[in-house]
């Protein structure tokens, strides 16, 4: 969180037009207050009020029309007198400029010296201003609108700075309205407020005003580089050796995790956790998350995953190295040095929609064997199977791990050329090699125009001959002939065997495959 | 009476016992088999070990009956497929299985002990072919496992020591192809049951495994007798019938096949009644 510094001038539109402080004075903007001095004020004039009116209330007022040009070029002079101090002074409206304030606060011996200075730079210039610093260009602007001329806000206390105030100062006078009626009249009760369901009720609009309310960067940072900003670390030192010990700091570092992640309005769809042991070891799985999980979840998610690596821990004796291991918790890879939690594909938290009634969901009893079973094999290990277009058996299956999104955007299409019902019961992930000969003995081979060369007679699988009693084919396909890297030609066969089975044989370049089984 | 009379009537009379709400198999507690087997096994005593043997279809066709009639309410129920990387989904969803209720295991490598125990405390039915053959403390643990929740294990590949039940496919022969002709329509095979809860020595019945259109019926020949030694080469060329007619059920058969609708790759064209040799 940057430090920045504001400058404030109060009434600058009023001052800009060459009005006094001192003397009632307002500007107009088509018959309507647009500004008035502390003087006026006092008399009871507010912005937004008819000129008659103001002028019922104080009739000595001094009226003057806008002039935003004459703002713009005053203001020019107070900037000066900042830049004088310290360069890149950023305008942020006439009347009120702001700095980043670590480094120049360094340079004139910490914040409150630098704050005096800027304002003494200032009021030397001849205007008076008010100058605060504060976490954000927001607490910022309301520190250095604090009674007599400005103040710091301590780095982290933006929250507790601004919890007292009315939801007014977010100048969003609907959304503040909408809050008083809800019973919501702070800025720290709308702080409180869960970030995911002020995002669902309030918008976007919402969420942002919510993390001005908290203190935070009014715009959300880019995720691609919140992924690092967000991971949360514990080091152990000595390193951990009981399980507990860890789960323990995990419980602490969710905690922290999720107040990241909510700060910014976020959530994430997975989250990785990473263990490094005291040699080096490091151990690394990717949970599931969705918003889903809480502290505690998290810290049982670490708990399995270390468990998973007790298990496969050799149990003393001598391991691959040669070099020998006791049998203690810690004495081998020893014990965890460092624990790290990373989310992964963070998206805006727009709370959750559980699945309606009557939609098949994954149970909470089948998400938790799914995770018990993701920490033993991995995040891949695990699958749930998706029907998907294409012409042969493997193509139509897809298999997603379980947890993540079902791919979108498959190609829906007739399929001509796919092979027909009944789909084979066995369908190997990779096809095996296969030979195939006629009665002669001669391989059988089909020509570019899908002839082929003899029946076939005999098929051998695995060093397994078998006689074909039955068979049919060939059946071409021809795909993706536009994109060479990825096209290909193949000719399918249906062929039963003496064995009782039936085989979706495949030949391609020249090489016979089992596709599937029939079995 | 001829098995697939038998096989009718059978089913008619269990679809009439399921109408009077009496000895359906969620009735008696059981986990659901597809009504076509029904026949063989009324269903899966929950908690049980059941062996498979011969045909990886009849493993297919458990998994897609508890998808299909399982769970609670019988609205389907949720299995899993541990060590079969080539399990059939495809074949599976013919029969009637949801993918979404599948969960599928392809590696569980020397951890699947463990992988079996997190899948029997959540699913209905598990399918497995244990990498390597189970050891005495994996069966005692998965057995009780399996029986505390009552979910179904089904193994494959391996003898398992304590099965109730084994299933085993007898007899199959595929119908469909010709010498250089035709297409697959199914498979006649004969099921048979042995086992505790069987009576006599196994109780058996011929089936469609799968038939034409991927579902398991029982066996009724004249439908869809379209062997050999029925459709000649004279009646269907060795190109007509294309790969590209997916529809199982045209009107007609593979009688009515091709003619327009011929593969974009043209095949030479050969005499029709000639073999390709």
């Amino acid at each position: 969180m940057s430090r920045v510094l504001v400058v404030w001038c109060p009434d600058w539109p009023v001052t800009a037009v060459g009005v006094e402080a001192s003397t009632a004075g307002a500007v107009v903007v088509q018959g309507q207050i647009s500004a008035c001095t502390a003087a006026a004020r006092a008399e009871g004039v507010r912005r937004g009020q008819r000129v008659r009116d103001a002028q019922r209330r104080c009739p000595e007022l001094v009226v003057a029309e806008r002039d935003t040009d004459a703002e713009g070029r005053l203001f020019e002079t107070v900037v000066e007198a900042v830049a004088a101090l310290t360069p890149k002074v950023e305008v942020v409206r006439p009347g009120m400029c702001a700095i980043a304030a670590r480094g120049p606060a360094r340079f004139y011996g910490g914040e409150e010296s630098l704050r005096l200075m800027v304002q003494d730079a200032v009021v030397e210039a001849g205007f008076d201003c008010g100058a605060g610093i504060a976490d954000g260009l927001f607490a910022a602007e309301l520190a250095a609108r604090t009674e007599d001329g400005g103040t710091v806000v301590p780095e982290g206390g933006a929250a507790a700075f601004l919890a007292p105030y009315p939801l007014t100062v977010l100048d969003r006078p609907e959304l503040a309205d909408l809050l008083k009626r809800l019973g919501v009249r702070t800025l720290g009760a709308f702080a409180s407020l869960p970030s995911g369901h002020v995002a669902g009720r309030f918008g976007t609009d919402g969420a942002l005003a919510q993390r001005l309310a908290r203190g935070d960067e009014p715009r959300p940072l880019a995720p691609a580089h919140m992924a690092v900003d967000l991971s949360v670390r514990e080091e152990f030192d000595p390193p951990a050796a009981q399980d507990e010990q860890v789960v323990f700091a995990a419980k602490r570092l969710a905690g922290e995790l999720h107040e990241g992640l909510g700060a910014g309005g976020l959530t994430c769809v997975r989250l990785t956790v990473t263990a490094g042991f005291a040699d080096g070891h490091v151990l690394e799985r990717l949970w599931r998350h969705d918003g889903a999980l809480s502290t505690l979840a998290i810290a049982e998610r670490v708990r399995w995953q270390l468990s998973a690596w007790r298990s496969d821990r050799p149990k003393g004796g001598v391991d691959a190295d040669g070099i020998e291991l006791g049998d203690g918790d810690d004495a081998v890879w020893g014990g965890v040095a460092w624990l790290e939690l990373t989310p992964d594909q963070l998206v805006p938290d727009e709370g959750r929609q559980q699945s309606l009634w009557g939609q098949t969901s994954v149970t909470d009893r089948i998400a938790r064997a799914a995770d018990r079973i993701q920490a033993l094999l991995g995040h891949r290990g695990i699958t749930r199977p998706v029907l998907t277009g294409g012409r042969g058996p493997g193509e139509r299956v897809t298999k997603v791990p379980v947890g993540d999104l079902v791919p979108g955007g498959v190609p829906d299409g007739p399929w001509p050329g796919s092979v027909p019902a009944p789909a084979p019961a066995s369908v190997p992930p990779s096809m095996a090699p296969a030979e195939v000969v006629d009665a002669s003995g001669a391989p059988v081979v089909v020509s570019a125009r899908c002839a082929v060369s003899a029946a076939p007679a005999m098929v051998t699988v695995g060093g397994r001959a078998a006689v074909v009693t039955s068979w049919t084919g060939p059946w071409p396909v021809d795909e993706r002939w536009w994109d060479s890297a990825r096209s290909r030609r193949r000719a399918r066969f249906q062929v039963v065997t003496d064995d009782g089975l039936a085989r979706l044989l495949a030949v391609e370049g020249g090489r016979w495959l089992v596709e599937a089984t029939y079995d | 009476m001829s098995d697939a009379a038998l096989a009718r009537a059978t089913l008619a009379n269990s679809a009439a016992l399921e109408s009077l709400g009496l000895e359906t198999a969620s009735g008696l507690g059981l986990v659901p088999v597809l009504p076509a087997l029904r026949p063989v096994v009324p269903g899966l005593r929950p908690g049980s070990i059941v062996g498979v043997t011969g045909s990886a279809s009849l493993g297919v066709a458990l998994v897609a009956g508890v998808s299909r009639h399982g769970g609670e309410n019988e609205t389907g129920g949720w299995c899993a497929v541990v060590g079969l990387p080539e399990f059939g989904v495809a074949a599976a969803v013919g029969m009637g299985a949801a993918p979404e209720r599948l969960l599928l295991v392809d590696e569980p490598g020397d951890r699947w002990p463990d992988v079996v125990a997190a899948l029997v405390e959540a699913v209905d039915l598990v399918l497995l072919r244990p990498p390597e053959r189970p050891g005495t403390a994996a069966v005692r643990r998965l057995s009780a496992l399996a029986r505390k929740h009552g979910s179904v294990l089904t193994v494959t590949g391996h003898d398992w020591p304590g099965t109730a039940l084994r299933l085993r496919v007898e007899r199959a022969e595929w119908v469909g192809l010709g010498d250089g002709h035709g297409r697959l329509r199914g498979r006649r095979a004969e099921v048979v049951a042995e086992g505790r809860g069987t009576p006599g020595t196994g109780r058996r019945a011929t089936l469609w495994l799968p038939g034409p259109d991927g579902e398991v019926t029982p066996y009724e020949a004249a439908p869809y007798e379209v062997g050999p030694h029925v459709v000649g080469p004279h009646e269907v060329g060795p190109h007509e019938v294309g790969p590209h007619e997916v529809g199982p059920h045209e009107p007609g058969g593979p009688h009515e096949a091709g003619g327009g609708r011929r593969p974009a790759l043209e095949v030479v064209p050969e005499p029709e009644g000639e073999a390709i040799a």
